[in-house]
């Protein structure tokens, strides 16, 4: 089950003593203090980092379920048609992958963490698990259910390793029962989950009147 | 102190996990702390092509030499591993001033109230 | 000119390499098919040493989980598509 995106950073209890706080803290120190940056860069930068997140891939997905030219324009080209809607993707591409009747398709990234920060935010650290980065591509299906979801057994899943330059956006299906919803109500179906490829989209009676 | 491309790494691709059998997944959903964010955002101040010191390419290639132990602390803690690793190697800070900044974050968060 | 075109069949090499680079162990010797051709972007094996980097043609290839994985459990329809380095494939026949 995802969070509600609050972005309040947490304190931990412990954050003095922890030894990576304190070594950020030390570097942040050294770094101000030789020049390379300051305090409110720090700030700023992280109010940037905190910008994107998941209701930016929601918003492009109810854009293409409402448009079909939109659809295909993002299809062909994800990075352009992401830009149309405002979000400049920050990384090298962005490759969005439909799903389909035949096809479910899932993200991961094996050797590191690669995912569309620039348009998602930052990714959950399930994601960034080694467990989820070694058997996303050899178990999917058993991963999927380890996350709260079994696909049919007949349909294709699809496993998308970000090994170098691309980033990945799943569009999901259009759940039934949608029709004549305008893109606010949309958008509200389109999970993270969703566009990592964990589930489908929300179904309608999920929502709140 | 870089360890380069012809030197033979503690494990060999110990980063390169695909297949193996690592355990179930577990649905972990916790938020990013404030020293995580001070983290990326210094990672992001100092990976521009004025400051190229923590490239994404760099920062990478240094957890996969650092050693199995330190990577397996976490995905946060490995990212502040390899920025340690990568700015000393490049000479923007010394070990000397690292410790001496730890020394006076201890002086510092004492202090506080 | 890229060397593939999507539809190719290729083989993904075992190369000798040391230091870092964007070829999972999980996928070497096997076979697949070209999806798209990404571009050229600069070769991550170099840029990850601050040495010059050259561009490389980056594909995308698609493979068949019941090829990748012996004891795979899954649909045989169940593919994989993975990004890769030219320098890292070679042509092979059509199956």
């Amino acid at each position: 089950m995802e969070p509600d995106h609050d972005h309040a950073p947490i304190e931990a209890p412990d954050e003095r003593a922890d030894p990576d706080a304190r070594t950020i803290r030390a570097l942040k120190r050294l770094l101000i203090a030789k020049g390379y940056f300051t305090a409110a860069d720090v700030r700023a930068t992280i109010e940037a980092l905190q910008s994107p997140g998941p209701h930016n891939g929601a918003e492009i997905v109810a854009r293409a379920w409402s448009d079909p030219a939109y659809r295909d324009r993002l299809v062909a080209d994800g990075t352009g048609a992401a830009a149309e809607m405002g979000h400049p993707i920050g990384e090298a591409g962005l490759i969005v992958v439909p799903n389909t009747p035949e096809i479910h398709n899932l993200i991961t990234c094996t050797l590191c963490s690669c995912y569309p920060r620039s348009l998602l935010g930052q990714p959950p650290p399930w994601y960034t698990s080694k467990a989820y980065r070694a058997r996303s591509v050899s178990e999917p299906r058993a991963v999927l259910a380890e996350l709260g979801w079994t696909p049919p057994g007949t349909i294709e899943i699809r496993v998308h390793d970000s090994t170098a330059d691309m980033r990945y956006l799943v569009l999901p299906m259009r759940p039934e029962g949608t029709e004549g919803w305008d893109e606010g109500r949309l958008a509200r179906l389109v999970s993270r989950d969703s566009l990592i490829g964990a589930a489908p989209a929300r179904a309608p009676d999920t929502l709140d009147p | 102190m870089s360890i380069g491309p012809d030197a033979v790494r503690p494990t060999p691709g110990y980063h390169d996990v695909g297949g193996r059998d690592l355990g179930p997944v577990r649905r972990d959903e916790t938020p990013m702390t404030h020293w995580q964010w001070e983290s990326e955002a210094m990672r992001a101040l100092m990976g521009t092509e004025a400051n190229p010191y923590l490239t994404l390419d760099k920062l990478r290639r240094a957890f996969e030499e650092f050693g199995e132990a330190l990577y397996d602390r976490g995905f946060h803690q490995r990212r502040v591993a390899s920025m340690v690793h990568l700015l000393i190697e490049q000479g923007v800070v010394t070990r000397a001033e690292l410790v001496a900044a730890l020394a006076g974050d201890d002086l510092a968060e004492g202090a506080a109230p | 000119m890229s060397r593939f075109a999507p539809g190719d069949h290729v083989r993904i090499l075992d190369r000798d390499h040391r230091g870092h680079m964007r070829t999972p162990r999980y996928l070497r010797g096997r076979r697949g098919v070209v999806e798209r051709h990404c571009g050229a972007f600069p070769n991550p094996e170099k840029r990850a040493y601050d040495r010059p980097a050259e561009p490389r043609d980056l594909y995308r290839v698609r493979l068949r989980q019941h090829d990748l994985w012996p004891a795979y459990r899954g649909a045989l329809a169940d593919t994989l598509e993975v990004e890769i380095y030219d320098h890292w494939l070679e042509p092979v026949d059509g199956a």
